[in-house]
């Protein structure tokens, strides 16, 4: 059920933010591609589980891609030129370390990746504090989202990091932690919708008419 | 053990990720505050530097005023009374001189008599100009009725003056100012607005009085700020703030200008 709900909130931001996709900047391309790379990792993971495939190891290329794409919107939307350095060394060293990390220990594709998981989900925070202070003083640009992105972050970091330890217990427990995880999902996703209500609902309202 | 088991190895390393992550995300929380606060100080810094300076350039303008008005009366007592009195003085050595016709003598008092006439003339007009009597006696609306009447006689120019409120006696000192802003604003408009026609208004906007002045002149561009920096815009100002009022202009070239004070 709410599993189910978390899915709708997911398509229909993914629907409402498509809508304004050519109207409007780069980083709300960007942004709108990462709510399609939640979309395919989600479905690829359905798909996987009616297989009956274990589908832990896409949990790699949510993080990785959740890392890459966010990395990306956060150095389009900063303007400090510190700060545009600081994500863009970010982002060359998490993708190596990553790539040596998979290279010498490959069996760690088939489970939760700690040090993945933590190196993401932090630089990601990071970069959202950055947001946050340029927005002191200037002007609030996708400030909700980046409000949902830092709360999930948080959160969800900590369940992911013990993500292997509840994939051990039975399924009854772990459960407990999915949904969770499932409830922080439908927090995060109503932040966005939020963001579109407040910021694109008009803007894209004029481009349908147009 | 069964094959669930969960070593302890796996155990410890999430303890320590999440010590870790739990640990850097309060520092980023902790940076961030503390650059926060720095550029929230920054800030504020900055904005006070603005007040300072902007105090300064009135208390320039204040100086700058006054040194005008200084010369513009060294002027007109230099002009307008000592060359009179320099000319009586003169004449009345005439008259200590001896063989004099009666008609010498009489000519020479007609001469101190309307000279010194013209000067006390003078003398009044200057004083008059200060600070006009009706003003001190009867209130800001009989000063600037009295104010339009001299204007409207001397300067071609029709003004229009509508007074809705009642002027407290006890505040003639913050009138005086309004007074004088009112001056400046005549001033201006016939002097580079070239004006023909002033309406001039005082209401009640809310228990705050509000006087509203409009003239029909050639205007200037509000928007450029060069033209807010002159002396008198300036000294209107520092008047306007000294009352704690507030100051709305606008003007368009070729559309007269407006301005509308709370005091």
């Amino acid at each position: 059920m709410l599993v189910n709900f978390g899915y709708f909130l997911l398509v229909l931001n993914f629907i409402l933010y498509a809508i304004g996709f050519f109207k409007n900047r780069k980083s709300y391309k960007i942004f709108t591609a990462y709510l399609l790379l939640i979309i395919t990792v989600e479905l690829t993971s359905y798909i996987l589980i009616k297989l009956h495939v274990s589908n832990l190891f896409m949990s790699h290329f949510y993080f990785i891609g959740q890392f890459i794409l966010l990395s990306f919107f956060y150095s389009n939307l900063i303007k400090d030129e510190f700060q545009k350095k600081t994500i863009k060394i970010g982002f060359v060293l998490v993708l190596l370390t990553l790539a040596i990390q998979y290279g010498v220990k490959s069996e760690l594709f088939l489970k939760f990746n700690l040090y993945e998981i933590f190196i993401t989900s932090f630089l990601l925070i990071i970069y959202a504090t950055f947001h946050f202070y340029n927005m002191l003083d200037g002007k609030k640009e996708f400030y909700f989202v980046n409000m949902g992105i830092l709360l999930y972050l948080f959160s969800s970091t900590i369940l992911f990091l013990i993500g292997n330890l509840t994939a051990k217990f039975s399924k009854d427990v772990s459960m407990i932690t999915w949904t969770v995880n499932v409830i922080l999902v439908i927090v995060y996703h109503l932040f966005f919708l939020y963001e579109w209500k407040v910021s694109y609902l008009k803007r894209n309202k004029a481009q349908i008419i147009d | 053990m069964s094959p669930k088991a969960i070593s302890e190895s796996e155990i410890i390393a999430t303890a320590i990720f999440s010590c870790v992550s739990f640990l850097l995300m309060g520092l980023v929380l902790i940076l961030f505050f503390y650059f926060s606060r720095k550029k929230i100080t920054q800030k504020e810094l900055e904005k006070r530097d603005l007040e300072i300076q902007h105090q300064k350039e009135q208390l320039h303008a204040i100086i700058v005023t006054q040194e005008e008005e200084r010369k513009r009366i060294a002027q007109d007592l230099h002009d307008d009374i000592s060359s009179k009195l320099n000319i009586v003085s003169l004449n009345t050595h005439l008259l200590s001189a001896s063989e004099l016709t009666e008609a010498e003598t009489k000519e020479i008092t007609e001469n101190i008599i309307s000279l010194t006439a013209k000067a006390l003339e003078n003398s009044r007009k200057i004083a008059h100009n200060l600070l006009p009597p009706v003003f001190e006696k009867f209130g800001l609306s009989a000063g600037v009725e009295e104010l339009c009447a001299e204007f409207e006689s001397s300067k071609s120019v029709k003004v229009d003056y509508k007074n809705e409120v009642t002027f407290d006696e006890k505040d003639i000192d913050r009138h005086l100012h309004v007074f004088r802003i009112l001056q400046e604003l005549m001033n201006n408009s016939i002097r580079h607005g070239k004006a023909n026609e002033i309406t001039i208004s005082f209401s009640d906007e809310n228990g705050i009085p509000t006087c509203n002045y409009a003239d029909n002149g050639i205007g200037f561009d509000s928007k450029n700020a060069e033209n807010q920096k002159g002396l008198g815009m300036k000294n209107i100002d520092s008047r306007i703030s000294f009352l704690n009022g507030s100051i709305q202009i606008s003007s368009e070239v070729n559309k007269g200008f407006t301005a509308n004070f709370t005091f």
